[in-house]
């Protein structure tokens, strides 16, 4: 089988704060070319953010072991597993294997390491405390493992990218994120990990792996996106280019450290177009992975936009709010409220409407705004949140009153119907009615999905 | 290649005060100790802002008394900043100021990329309303989460359960106490105080380093490793007067 990727190539440059503060670069990155058992070429791409600070002092020891360990356990794996092995085997080497392998030979590096030079007080691991993410590129898939907070973009040979994968813990709040020092941390690699098939006749597209001082450096998602979409082009020229970008980057942004890797598949990069300008880059939808995969943040393709007469779109909205029995406004304004021409004139539906438009003219961003929401929605689900006062805010919030009127959605198993009867028609979502797109819907549905119910207790 | 056409920003950070302008307030020049304390941090807090320039540090202050209300609603960059004088006189609506912070720390307004904020209160009394009501509406929001909350007790009247509760619970570390609200006697440890939370914590807020999220066995140490109380260097002209509240 032909090898379909391009050696990749990265680089990483301490932070304009770091070096203001005379701290050295706490990232790393690793880039590297191994065989199979079959002899054929596998690519593997590793970052890793060692955390800085006192509690953490060896982290930037911490970050380039826990890369070379990274492709170590992959080089061991390559060496002993069939690469015939079906991608069930593969899916689960990542997700679980791999990460036990690396957590167990990072923490028998950083201590061998600690011996060798013992610094003051008792070891720990907590001294060397870095995030790790993995990209493997072999000829018959590519997969991605890691924990912490990485980002990873892919991007299309059109030049449209995408969010794939960025870190989504509950716990990880504020400049919190999770390591390779938690003594959980192999357990944490599973929702980072998915395998996605090559397609023979798939286009050619880009990865492009970074630590979070990228994207903290952007002044929006939609930034980083065409920033990311610029780096897989630009590294085509080589890993030369990098270094003065990534200076740049840090110094106009977060001053964080930043590294990047960029993995390639089939046509030399150079043939690539330009990035589309950051608005084309997240109107632009992209194209359905080949095969699908669940976890990815991959909108689907948007519907041409309707535009209708004010006062048409307004009658649809009541007729349609009159289809679904219990639309919001209902919860928002009193029954006795003027026909729905007169109600588009109120703020909150008003904004509601302006804020429905705004996502669905985005939907590459729609999973990366809802997520950023995921309190809330966990919130609403448990009851924590009360959804009539959301609403009511509308005018103020519009997203989280949307959120909130969707709601029911999140309580599928509602919708069943009961054994021995003809199934009824699927209910209408309250947001239809106000012309959500079906992007809107599947983004919400998935966040929905990934939060947590309250718990119920059985007898 | 050109570098591409896309903004690269640094990172809003937000400083808030939350002041107790109760009659209380009034009593042994403690409002105007206050007043002077904060106008005489803010060219060292723009120093600092100036020093971490991937930081924007912006101001914003809460009074309360009878009601809460902002006296400094915009986020302001600090080297704009003109403090006008608080005026004591009622009670200690410190609930309603704690819901009045929420809403401003909801995303929107807050920015999904800022950095910690950082809250500070300062109280010589009890709060009058309901202050677990605004306490939980105000850790409910994620960002009063994330947030760096520093409390400052002026006097022996102040309610340090209150503050403590409003700071929440560190436990002590190696080498180091649990957290504690400040507590100024006078007009020169209050001074002292403002000074480190307007100079060493937003420094330390505007280069935060990553750190390992909360479990069980790694419990939360502060969003935001806080620097030591340093002895601050008054201004020799400062005609407060040490006070003792």
């Amino acid at each position: 089988m032909v090898n379909p990727w391009v050696a990749p190539i990265g680089a990483s440059r301490a932070g304009a704060s770091h070096l203001r503060a005379g701290r050295p670069c706490q990232d790393a990155v690793l880039c590297g070319e191994l065989r199979d058992a079959a002899g054929q070429p596998v690519m593997l791409m590793a970052v890793a953010d060692g955390h800085g600070g006192r509690r953490y002092r060896r982290s930037e020891v911490g970050s380039r072991l826990a890369c070379e360990t990274g492709l170590a356990v992959v080089a061991d794996a390559l060496a002993s597993m069939p690469p015939g092995d079906g991608e069930g085997v593969w899916s689960r080497w990542l997700a679980h294997d791999l990460p036990e392998a690396v957590q167990r030979r990072w923490l028998e590096a950083v201590q061998a390491h600690w011996q060798a030079d013992p610094g003051e007080g008792d070891f720990e691991p907590l001294l060397y405390g870095s995030t790790l993410g993995l990209v493997v590129m072999t000829s018959r898939w590519w997969g991605h493992t890691g924990l912490g907070d990485w980002d990873l973009v892919r991007v299309e040979a059109d030049g449209r990218a995408r969010l794939l994968q960025e870190e989504n813990e509950p716990t990880a709040l504020g400049e919190a994120t999770c390591s390779l020092c938690q003594p959980q941390a192999a357990a944490l690699f599973a929702r980072r990990a998915a395998l996605h098939a090559m397609a023979p006749e798939a286009a050619d597209f880009a990865l492009v792996l970074c630590t979070d001082g990228i994207r903290k450096s952007c002044a929006t998602d939609s930034d980083f996106l065409t920033l990311a979409a610029w780096l897989a082009r630009s590294g085509a020229e080589g890993a030369g280019v990098l270094p003065e970008a990534l200076d740049r980057i840090s110094r106009e942004g977060s001053g964080d450290d930043v590294t990047v890797a960029i993995g390639r598949s089939g046509a030399p990069a150079e043939e690539l177009p330009p990035p589309p300008p950051p608005a084309q880059a997240t109107q632009t939808p992209p194209p359905s992975p080949s095969p699908p995969a669940a976890p990815e943040a991959s909108p689907p393709r948007p519907l041409p936009r309707r535009r209708r007469p004010a006062i048409g779109r307004a009658l649809a909205i009541g007729l349609a709010l009159a289809a679904a029995g219990a639309g919001w406004l209902a919860l928002v304004w009193p029954q006795t409220q003027p026909p729905p021409q007169a109600a588009t004139t109120s703020p909150g539906l008003r904004a509601a409407l302006a804020e429905v438009e705004r996502l669905c003219s985005q939907p590459a961003t729609l999973p990366l705004e809802l997520r950023r929401r995921r309190e809330l929605f966990v919130a609403l689900r448990q009851g924590r949140q009360d959804p009539a006062q959301l609403k009511a805010s509308a005018a103020t919030d519009p997203l989280a009153a949307l959120i909130a009127a969707d709601l029911s959605a999140a309580n599928p198993a509602e919708d069943k119907p009961a054994a021995a009867q003809p199934p009824p028609a699927k209910p209408r979502r309250p947001l239809q009615a106000l012309g959500a797109c079906p992007a809107l819907l599947e983004a919400l549905s998935r966040q929905w999905a990934e939060s947590p119910a309250p718990a119920t207790v059985t007898p | 290649m050109p570098f591409p056409d896309v903004k690269l920003a640094n990172r809003p950070l937000h400083f808030l005060y939350l002041c107790d302008c109760s009659g209380s307030m009034a009593a042994s020049g403690k409002m105007q100790a206050l007043n002077q304390a904060i106008r005489q941090s803010l060219p060292g807090m723009a120093a600092v802002a100036r020093d971490n320039p991937e930081a924007r540090v912006l101001v914003r202050a809460v009074r309360f008394a009878d009601h809460a209300a902002w006296h400094i609603e915009t986020p302001t960059p600090v080297d704009q900043l003109e403090w006008r004088d608080l005026q004591a006189g009622g009670i200690t609506a410190m609930g309603e100021a704690l819901k009045l912070v929420a809403a401003a720390l909801q995303t929107p307004p807050m920015e999904v990329r800022a950095l910690p904020p950082v809250l500070v209160l300062i109280s010589d009394g009890q709060p009058t309303d309901d202050f677990a009501a605004g306490l939980e509406a105000l850790l409910r929001v994620p960002w009063a989460q994330k947030a760096v909350r520093l409390a400052i007790a002026l006097g022996h009247d102040a309610d340090l359960e209150v503050l403590q509760r409003f700071i929440g619970t560190e436990p002590a570390t190696a080498g180091r106490s649990p957290r504690r609200p400040l507590q100024a006697s006078n007009a020169t440890s209050l001074a002292q105080y403002i000074q480190w939370a307007s100079t060493a914590v937003v420094g330390a807020a505007s280069m935060p380093a990553s750190r390992v999220s909360e479990t069980p066995l790694e419990p939360a140490v502060g969003n935001i490793p806080l620097p030591d109380l340093p002895p601050t260097v008054l201004d020799p002209t400062d005609d407060v007067g040490p006070l003792v509240w």
